[in-house]
């Protein structure tokens, strides 16, 4: 891997992890459901968003059983697996940008602010 | 949103855990930064009574900022 830095951001430790550790499943699990998903949505691909729920169910399970173990709890994949799938949470919550553009061309064409409540229909 | 949230207060949970060794490595130190500002962010949207705030995440963070760490 040398010097060879995969970008900034929540990631850029992750090649380090898997050259220096045994990677275990919880981990391996969140990555691949946070990928399934990426992939299900640059395919648009829906058949491919419920293998990735279902991946994302499994890294959930794998996650807690670690939970019940003090070292494993403590340990760096747990809280970066604990942390990629509160990133998908995120993902999959988000308001589609073209929903966020019609409120404000609605908002201009009323000659007001966009609508109010936009970023309620989140919840 | 609340499920993002469970998993933050997980990670706070962690986060304390974890005490103040996990500040001695590059990655950890990391982890802390990014989750203790999504804890942080989560605060505008919970709809509970919050995290129970505690002492040791104030040294916690203290000590993160402090540009003495090195790796």
């Amino acid at each position: 891997m040398g010097d060879y830095k995969y970008g900034d951001g929540d990631f850029q430790y992750l090649p380090e992890l898997y050259a220096n550790e045994e990677v275990g499943t919880a981990l391996t699990q969140s990555i691949v459901s946070l990928g399934t998903a990426g992939l299900a949505h640059f395919w648009g691909a829906p058949n491919m968003l419920s293998q990735a729920h279902a991946r994302y169910n499994s890294a959930l399970r794998l996650v807690s059983s670690l939970l019940r173990n003090l070292e494993d709890a403590k340990a760096d994949q747990t809280l970066i697996a604990v942390m990629l799938l509160g990133l998908y949470e995120v993902l999959h919550s988000y308001i589609p940008h073209h929903r966020i553009q019609t409120n404000i061309l609605v908002g201009e064409y009323l000659q007001q602010p966009p609508i109010n409540g936009v970023l309620d229909k989140a919840h | 949103m609340e499920s993002w949230t469970k998993h933050i207060s997980g990670a706070a949970a962690l986060l304390n855990l974890r005490g103040k060794q996990q500040l001695k490595t590059f990655i950890g130190h990391q982890l802390f930064v990014n989750l203790r500002g999504q804890v942080v962010s989560s605060l505008e949207v919970r709809t509970d009574n919050g995290l129970t705030y505690c002492d040791s995440d104030y040294q916690l963070y203290t000590t993160a900022c402090s540009s003495s760490t090195k790796y």
